[in-house]
């Protein structure tokens, strides 16, 4: 098996397990306020990027593709830090102990639902936003 | 949350030394990273910016000019910061269609002084544009009237350095020492050495409904001058009731007066009834300013900034409009060239307007 087919498998074995609604969300918010956090700095300098080169149809098109992959990144990150702290939260479970969270980023930032629903995002904000 | 970041500093006391240096220094290349993007330097960033429709803003409403054609008239914005980060500073530092230049918190206006100051420059750009339509049109279509007042000189923004604080932007000047102000050179006329006593001129202003009589401070310049301390022009005000056709004005979050010389000849097509513009598409920057010499009222083209950033974000337009000729004022002219040579040679005419009369010219020339 693949490390990205382990990774889709390791994501469906994560939601098999019973946690608490609340944990869960719990996991979920955590592991998006990290995410956050550790690309912080990246996060700022595209913000900075897309006010700079903005005005350029061409800078807009490129920076929008930069964004979509910085997306794409973010959910690899955020969902392998999920597993991370369900595999540290709950040492008693065989099933989260097995998880690999490398799989899971490798899945996420190749997943193809995501991709699709963050292009559409971003395609509707350049319509909205964008002159 | 915790019990992850517990692990993980069990891991990195266990981890070799090469790892452990490898984990500081991307803590570090972190940190260097963050405080490049919040730390803010004093420096102004201008970048190109974008056309809009002049047509948008003012609408001619009567039903007679319904069917009249506004014409493809653009305008060009820029886009313009103070106090950028160091991110920003470097990355703009390094094109050469952006601008940069030191920024002074001290003596430059705030951003929410220039805000100000652009607010009101584009009412009254806006105003000036409509006289200077009508009045043209009227000069074809006998209907078409318009009546407006001279009011006062209109305070745009007060110097940190030469200003006195009693000023505020919006206060319009109408007496300078119990003198009513007839004109923009009435007042420049009065407002002069012969009526400042200790470095003080008593100036009567309306701010709002209330009138107040300010004694303001003029700061002596080396050449026996004084200093003015504030921006200003002159302020007008249309009667609606006696113009003809009717207007309306819709809002902008565009500031700054550059736009009025093609915003006045989208009003100017808008009462005419062929499309004088010929099917071209036009964009251009210069203000429109009333002019009385000799008594005789000319609309010429004033003075702009960041013209090369307007050349550029003409260039970047034409990609998707095709743009036909790009109108600019006879003060911006040599560097609007020298900047249309760099980035935009061949893509559009560039052509210079002394004033309004100069763009009717022009495509009263066009086949």
């Amino acid at each position: 098996m693949s490390l990205r087919s382990q990774g889709k498998e390791n994501m469906k074995q994560y939601y098999e397990i019973k946690m608490k609604k609340l944990a869960d969300w719990l996991l979920l918010g955590e592991s998006i306020l990290l995410t956050i956090v550790i690309m912080l700095p990246i996060i700022l300098m595209y913000i900075q990027l897309f006010a700079i080169y903005g005005h350029n149809t061409i800078s807009i098109i490129i920076i929008s593709v930069i964004g979509w992959f910085l997306l794409m990144l973010l959910n690899g990150i955020s969902n392998a830090l999920q597993i991370c702290f369900a595999k540290a939260t709950y040492k008693d479970n065989k099933v989260a102990q097995e998880l690999n969270p490398k799989a899971v980023f490798l899945y996420q930032i190749t997943n193809i639902g995501f991709a699709i629903f963050t292009l559409i995002v971003i395609f509707i904000f350049l319509i909205l936003f964008v002159r | 949350m915790i019990a992850f970041l517990k692990d993980l500093l069990n891991r990195f006391k266990r981890a070799r030394v090469l790892s452990k240096a490898l984990v500081i220094f991307s803590m570090l290349l972190w940190l260097v990273l963050l405080l490049m993007c919040v730390i803010k330097v004093n420096y102004s960033v201008v970048t190109p910016g974008y056309a809009s429709k002049a047509s948008e803003r003012i609408i001619i409403e009567n039903d007679d000019f319904k069917d009249n054609k506004t014409g493809q008239v653009y305008t060009l914005a820029v886009y313009s910061s103070n106090k950028v980060s160091i991110f920003r500073y470097m990355l703009s530092s390094i094109n050469k269609k952006y601008d940069v230049s030191e920024y002074n918190p001290k003596t430059d206006l705030s951003d929410l002084e220039e805000q100000t100051q652009g607010k009101i420059m584009m009412d009254l750009s806006v105003t000036k544009s409509l006289i200077a339509a009508y009045t043209e049109a009227s000069k074809i279509n006998n209907d078409i009237k318009i009546t407006y007042s001279f009011q006062g000189m209109i305070v745009e923004s007060v110097s940190h350095t030469y200003g006195d604080s009693q000023l505020m932007a919006g206060d319009i000047v109408t007496h300078v020492k119990g003198v009513k102000v007839e004109s923009e050179n009435h007042f420049w006329e009065i407002f002069s050495r012969d009526n400042i006593e200790n470095n003080r001129i008593l100036v009567t202003v309306k701010r709002g409904d209330i009138t107040k009589d300010l004694n303001i401070y003029l700061h002596s310049s080396d050449n026996g001058g004084y200093y003015v301390g504030f921006r200003t022009e002159a302020y007008y005000i249309i009667d609606q009731e006696n113009t003809y056709p009717a207007y309306s004005i819709k809002p902008t979050n565009t500031i700054g007066p550059s736009g009025g010389l093609l915003q006045t000849l989208s009003i100017y097509n808008s009462l005419l009834g062929e499309d004088i513009t010929k099917g071209k598409v036009v964009v251009g920057t210069g203000t429109i300013e009333l002019v009385y010499t000799d008594d005789k009222l000319e609309f010429t083209g004033g003075a702009i900034g960041a013209i090369k950033q307007k050349i550029v974000t003409a260039y970047e337009c034409n990609r998707i409009n095709n743009i036909d000729v790009f109108f600019v004022d006879s003060y911006d002219y040599d560097d609007a060239l020298a900047a249309y040579n760099e980035f935009a040679k061949g893509s559009f005419d560039l052509v210079k307007v002394e004033k309004f009369s100069d763009i009717i010219n022009y495509f009263a020339g066009v086949e």
